[in-house]
C-alpha cells in the first residue's frame, strides 16, 4: 500500500493513508500516515462503528493539511 | 494454489491479527523495499474544496467483478475500480492473507465509503471521485515491479484524470 501511496504522490496526488504497523511503515516510508493503533484488517477500527470511522478517516485527512515533514507518522489512540 | 495452500494462508492471517507483535517480527525478517527518501505533494487547496478519492489494499471488488488471483502465491498485482455511489452492500472480498470477516461484514472497514460520503454532507470536503481503487496487499517478487511500473501508475493517472486532489489510503 505504502508504495502505492508514494506513486500517486510522485505524480501529484496528495496521500494520507493509515499504519497498521509501524515497522512496516519505518521501511516504506509512505508520506503521510495516521498509526491509530488497530489490528490488521481493522484499518478504520471496528466494524458497523460509524463514529469511529468517521473520526479516524477525519483525523486522516486532517494530516493533509498539518504543517507535516515529508514521511512522518502521527500517531493517535482511539 | 490447492485448497489446502489457500486454507494454511488464511489461517496465517487469523494468526496475525490476533497477535500483533507476529507483524513486528515479519516486518524485520521480510524482504520488503526499504526506502531511504519520500516524495512530498502538499495539499493544493483547502480540505472542503478537495476532490477526495479512497483506495485500499484489502481485495475489495464488486460480486460480478473477477475475484483477485489467489493460486499465485506471489499474489495479483491487478486493481478493481469501484464506483463511488456503490452500495458497499454490493462489496465482497477476496483477500487469503489477512483475516476480513469484520471487512467483509462492513466493507466501510477497510473502504470507508459510507464515512466518506458523511464527510461531503458536513461540508468537511468538497467533491468525491466518481471511482475509488481496490487492490490485493499481497504482491511479491516480480509482481512489484508490474505494481510500480503499470497498475499504480495508471490508477494515479486516473485519478488525476478524475481532478482527484487527495486520496486515502487503507491497508489490510
Amino acid at each position: 500500500m505504502g508504495l502505492i501511496q508514494r506513486i500517486l504522490e510522485e505524480r501529484g496526488i496528495s496521500t494520507v493513508s493509515i499504519s497498521l504497523n509501524l515497522a512496516i511503515t519505518k521501511k516504506v516510508k509512505p508520506p503521510r500516515v495516521l498509526y491509530p493503533g488497530f489490528s490488521l484488517g481493522h484499518p478504520l477500527g471496528r466494524a458497523h462503528d460509524r463514529e469511529i470511522q468517521l473520526r479516524v478517516l477525519q483525523d486522516a485527512l486532517g494530516l493533509l493539511e498539518m504543517d507535516l515533514q515529508p514521511g512522518e507518522v502521527v500517531i493517535r489512540s482511539y | 494454489m490447492g485448497k489446502f495452500k489457500r486454507l494454511k494462508n488464511q489461517t496465517f492471517a487469523k494468526v496475525y491479527t490476533k497477535i500483533p507483535s507476529l507483524v513486528d517480527l515479519y516486518a524485520k525478517q521480510a524482504d520488503l523495499v526499504v526506502n531511504t527518501t519520500t516524495p512530498f505533494t502538499p495539499l493544493k487547496k483547502p480540505l472542503e474544496k478537495c476532490r477526495i478519492s479512497l483506495i485500499t489494499t484489502g481485495g475489495v471488488h464488486t460480486e460480478s467483478q473477477k475475484p483477485f488471483d489467489m493460486a499465485d502465491k506471489k499474489g495479483d498485482p491487478s486493481y478493481r475500480e469501484i464506483s463511488s455511489d456503490i452500495d458497499v452492500e454490493q462489496l465482497t472480498i477476496t483477500h487469503d492473507y489477512y483475516n476480513h470477516a469484520d471487512a467483509l461484514a462492513d466493507p466501510n472497514l477497510v473502504l470507508p465509503i459510507d464515512p466518506l460520503s458523511e464527510l461531503l454532507q458536513q461540508g468537511k470536503i468538497g467533491a468525491i471521485g466518481p471511482r475509488f481503487f481496490s487492490f490485493m496487499g499481497h504482491i511479491m517478487g516480480d509482481h512489484i515491479k508490474t505494481l510500480n511500473q503499470e497498475t499504480a501508475p495508471e490508477v494515479a493517472a486516473a485519478l488525476i484524470g478524475d481532478g482527484v486532489d487527495a486520496a486515502f489510503l487503507t491497508p489490510t
